[in-house]
């Protein structure tokens, strides 16, 4: 339903000797309708980069996105517009996700103005289901962000999202800043709302115990490439670095060796490291050789639904 | 094992305006000697601000009432300059994390150095060559290079790993750790995980207070638990108990809550801290709440080694 | 936008009420000017230069003409003209920065550049270079129209400054993202969501601005340019004032207090507003 093909994004910095940044680097992916693809991975994997740009709200510098045959990346931003309605973003800071000076009963109702899909008799209407289906209260509606918490904003977010009725729904990490207890009402209401619209889910999160729940299909992202992709890649995971992501959850330290070289790299060495030739993930791999570096991995469909990135498996 | 330090019915408001807020609302706290006590709570529930006031480290509009005996002295009222000798020295903080914790303008190695001059009156140049074993000792290399570089140029890890140095240089008896592993990845908390633990097995008569709302980060190191809510402890039990069976109602719903366990929400809201709710502040969310948890609060009691503050126990 | 619209919070703030309350006054005294004050163009030879009495409370001037009067009327144009200097360039200002600064790319590099142009340069000498520039480009000699025509030219820019880098980070926000992504134009995005978060701090930055305008226009007089005796303007009063220094210090002096009152007034306002339009980000800091 909605699909991204050879989606690169290169950021650059500098007016004269322009350094250069690749956030997202030639991926395919694809979402279908009404399944939740888990992307997985760690902060500067390009995750929230790549969710976005599937939503045309960061521009691809290479590659096009495809949802339900229009393909948004070249469309007239007046035409876009329109289709904007069914693709939405939940995003993962709620306090400043909504205007500080609108009203949550305004943000709740700006994508309906903005679509003149109400007039002012069904106004109420549809707020109160709105703020009935997400848990929100009446009072709630003429406060302002800063008098509401975390998992409030969080749903009326949610509220603003559902709204107009979307298809597709990016939800780019949207608990990570919620205490656990409110965590689980805020993953329970999307998984509902996910039954009851049919809605598709890219569900974005370093947390793999909250993917397992969320997601049927899962995408494991590293340094701007998806290095695995399959239903079943956490009980069998492929790549090493899949490996790495599934023993951490049980804060293992056995893994100690792979760990010692994680451990010192600053942000400036990895981006350097970016862009070399050869497997992205070469420093950091237990099983590495001298074929690592020969080229791109290639990407080998396993089998049915598994694609990995590794010439482990090649 | 004898008690390091006692918090004894410790109540910290702060005073905004004309509005007071009960940040700490009669804590009864005790860590033991080369224990590791970790203190759980979502936020909102006043756990940094009670690591902060054994230090001593709150603004200056607050109103602190209670004793904090350490050494059988009352931390509260200590002069300043008393003060001064126990904090860096024998109660250190390691504080969250660490961007902004450094100062950005000073050598890494002289910041690790400075509690060392300070506290135990080195010199500068011994004090520096044993920062530089510090940072080699917690995995920083090359550590004479490292010292002589800045805040900056360390990854996150290497910065938390600094502070814990400077934190450890003098030896304390008592380290408190805020959200070690806030904002921290997946994979990375393994590193944090195996720091504490290295911390701990570096000198064994150490106690640490890990103030943390991440309860698996929590399981791997804690000998004992504390939960606060609402401004209150209202479990203490060994890390044994609270993981499998914890006592309290709230210590049930959150462990529940866990991805792990079944994600199962708390149903209610976060209370105010301005106007708590009467009785046990916890009633309002409680499935075994009764017409005496509505009316009475519950007192701090002994159960079966545990401390709890709940009727269910009375 | 409600909260801001709430009376009690300018009622109960001592800060602005006190400054609103100097304003109020020098406004009131102003309007009044033909019922307090005589006629603040008669000459009176024979009275020069006398120290105030009952008569005459702030003395006379250099040419026998009644202090007190000159100072009533001028507050009115004294305000006048800075307000209208400031409101303009305000807007302007706004106007500019805003479109440069969400427009971005090569505009905002250009107005960018300008704007660092004009600021790089001390405010006095910049005025006074307008001021020399329009008088001989128009070939009008020193007049009101110069005056204000030249401090908005040199005025627009330090809101444009700010504007502008307002909207740079208020671009970037996420609200901005999640309009977007519902479907907003550029104009709904400039108009509803960036315009209302820049009016509080603009509106405290233009409240602080009259003071200065105030300041720069007294210069402009005080160095005998723009507005000159006999029309009654604060700075121009100071200007001939000076001369008469140890004979009659307050020609100078009670201009000098007005000044001073106005511009500690609008200060005043101004600390108060932001005081006001700040309670928002009073959030539960309570952990």
């Amino acid at each position: 339903m909605i699909r991204g093909k050879n989606l690169s994004k290169v950021f650059e910095s500098g007016m004269f000797s322009k350094r250069k940044f690749i956030a997202v680097d030639n991926v395919d992916i694809e979402i279908k309708e009404g399944e939740t693809l888990c992307l997985i991975g760690e902060s500067g994997s390009g995750k929230s980069t790549l969710g976005r740009m599937l939503l045309n709200l960061i521009e691809p510098t290479n590659g096009e996105v495809i949802f339900d045959n229009y393909n948004i990346t070249k469309m007239k931003q007046t035409e876009l517009r329109k289709i904007r309605r069914y693709m939405q973003l939940i995003p993962q800071y709620p306090d400043s996700a909504l205007n500080p000076r609108w009203t949550i009963k305004n943000s709740i109702l700006e994508p309906l103005t903005i679509h003149k899909l109400m007039d002012k008799n069904n106004r109420r209407e549809k707020l109160e289901e709105l703020i009935e289906t997400v848990g929100l209260k009446n009072e709630h509606l003429n406060r302002y962000p800063h008098e509401l918490s975390g998992g409030e904003l969080q749903r009326a977010v949610i509220a603003r999202a559902i709204s107009l009725k979307p298809k597709f729904i990016v939800c780019d990490e949207p608990t990570s800043m919620l205490d656990v207890s409110v965590q689980a009402s805020i993953i329970n209401l999307l998984l509902n709302l996910q039954k009851k619209y049919n809605l598709s889910y890219l569900f974005i999160t370093h947390d793999l115990e909250i993917a397992n729940i969320v997601g049927q299909r899962f995408a494991v992202m590293y340094g701007g490439q998806i290095l695995e992709e399959g239903n079943k890649i956490m009980d069998k995971p492929l790549h090493p670095y899949t490996e790495l992501l599934v023993k951490s959850i049980t804060m293992d330290e056995d893994i100690e060796n792979i760990n010692e070289l994680l451990l010192d790299k600053t942000e400036t060495e990895i981006k350097k490291s970016n862009n070399n030739r050869g497997c992205k993930y070469y420093h950091l791999c237990p099983y590495h050789d001298e074929k690592c570096l020969k080229g791109a991995p290639p990407v080998v469909e396993v089998d049915e639904n598994r694609k990995v990135r590794c010439f482990r498996h090649a | 094992m004898n008690n390091l330090l006692a918090v004894n019915d410790l109540h910290v408001d702060f005073l905004l305006g004309d509005i007071k807020v009960k940040a700490v609302n009669g804590v009864n706290l005790e860590i033991k000697e080369a224990e590791t006590l970790c203190l759980i709570g979502e936020s909102g529930s006043g756990k940094s601000v009670l690591g902060l006031s054994i230090l001593k480290l709150l603004p200056s509009n607050v109103d602190i009432n209670g004793r904090i005996l350490f050494n059988n002295k009352d931390l509260l009222k200590l002069p300043e300059k008393e003060l001064r000798k126990i904090r860096g020295k024998e109660i250190a903080w390691v504080p969250q994390s660490p961007s902004t914790s450094l100062n950005p303008v000073l050598k890494v190695g002289y910041q690790v150095a400075e509690p060392m001059e300070l506290h135990l009156n080195m010199d500068k140049k011994s004090a520096w060559s044993k920062a530089v074993n510090l940072l080699n000792f917690f995995g920083i290399h090359p550590a004479d290079k490292r010292a002589e570089e800045y805040p900056h140029q360390f990854s996150g890890g290497m910065r938390q790993r600094a502070l814990v140095a400077m934190g450890t240089s003098t030896k304390p008896k008592l380290i408190i750790a805020d959200e070690p592993t806030k904002g921290v990845d997946l994979i990375k908390k393994v590193n944090v995980v195996k720091l504490f633990e290295q911390i701990k097995r570096n000198n064994d008569k150490l106690s640490l207070l890990l103030i943390t709302h991440d309860i698996p980060f929590a399981k791997k190191l804690a000998d004992r638990v504390g939960v606060m809510y609402c401004g209150q402890v209202v479990e203490v039990s060994n890390a044994e108990t609270f993981f499998n069976e914890p006592l309290h109602p709230y210590s049930k719903a959150l462990i529940r809550a866990l991805p792990s366990r079944g994600l199962k929400p708390i149903k209610g809201i976060t209370p105010s801290m301005v106007n708590p709710p009467k009785g046990c502040k916890f009633h309002p969310r409680c499935e075994f709440a009764t017409e005496k948890c509505r009316n009475e609060e519950p007192p701090f009691i002994e159960y079966n080694g545990s401390f709890v503050r709940c009727h269910l126990y009375d | 936008m409600k909260a801001i619209k709430n009376l009690r919070y300018y009622l109960n703030n001592k800060t602005f009420f006190t400054g609103f309350a100097i304003i109020l006054l020098i406004v009131i005294v102003g309007l009044l000017a033909p019922f307090v004050a005589n006629d603040p163009y008669k000459t009176d030879m024979v009275n020069r230069l006398s120290p105030p009495s009952y008569e005459h409370p702030f003395g006379t001037d250099q040419l026998g003409r009644d202090l007190f009067s000159q100072v009533i009327y001028g507050a009115r144009v004294s305000l006048i003209v800075a307000l209208s200097i400031s409101l303009i360039s305000m807007i302007l200002g706004c106007l500019i920065g805003a479109i440069s600064g969400y427009v971005g790319g090569f505009v905002d590099d250009i107005i960018g550049r300008i704007i660092d142009t004009f600021l790089s340069i001390p405010e006095i000498i910049l005025n006074i270079a307008m001021v020399g520039v329009l008088m001989v480009s128009l070939n009008i000699g020193s007049s009101i129209w110069i005056v204000i025509l030249a401090v908005i030219i040199t005025n627009w820019v330090s809101y444009a400054r700010i504007t502008r880098g307002m909207v740079l980070s208020l671009k970037e926000r996420e609200f901005v993202n999640l309009s977007k992504s519902a479907g907003a134009s550029d104009y709904w995005i400039l108009f509803k969501h960036i315009i209302p978060n820049v009016v509080g701090p603009i509106i405290v930055l233009a409240t602080l601005n009259v003071g200065n305008v105030i300041m720069t226009i007294s210069s402009l007089g005080f160095l005998g340019l723009g507005i000159q005796p006999p029309t009654p303007e604060w700075g121009a009063i100071l200007n001939s004032g000076k001369n008469y220094l140890m004979i009659a210090p307050w020609i100078a002096t009670f201009p000098g207090l007005a000044i001073m009152c106005a511009i500690l007034g609008f200060n005043l306002m101004g600390d108060g507003l932001r005081d006001i339009f700040e309670p928002k980000s009073r959030r539960s800091v309570y952990e």
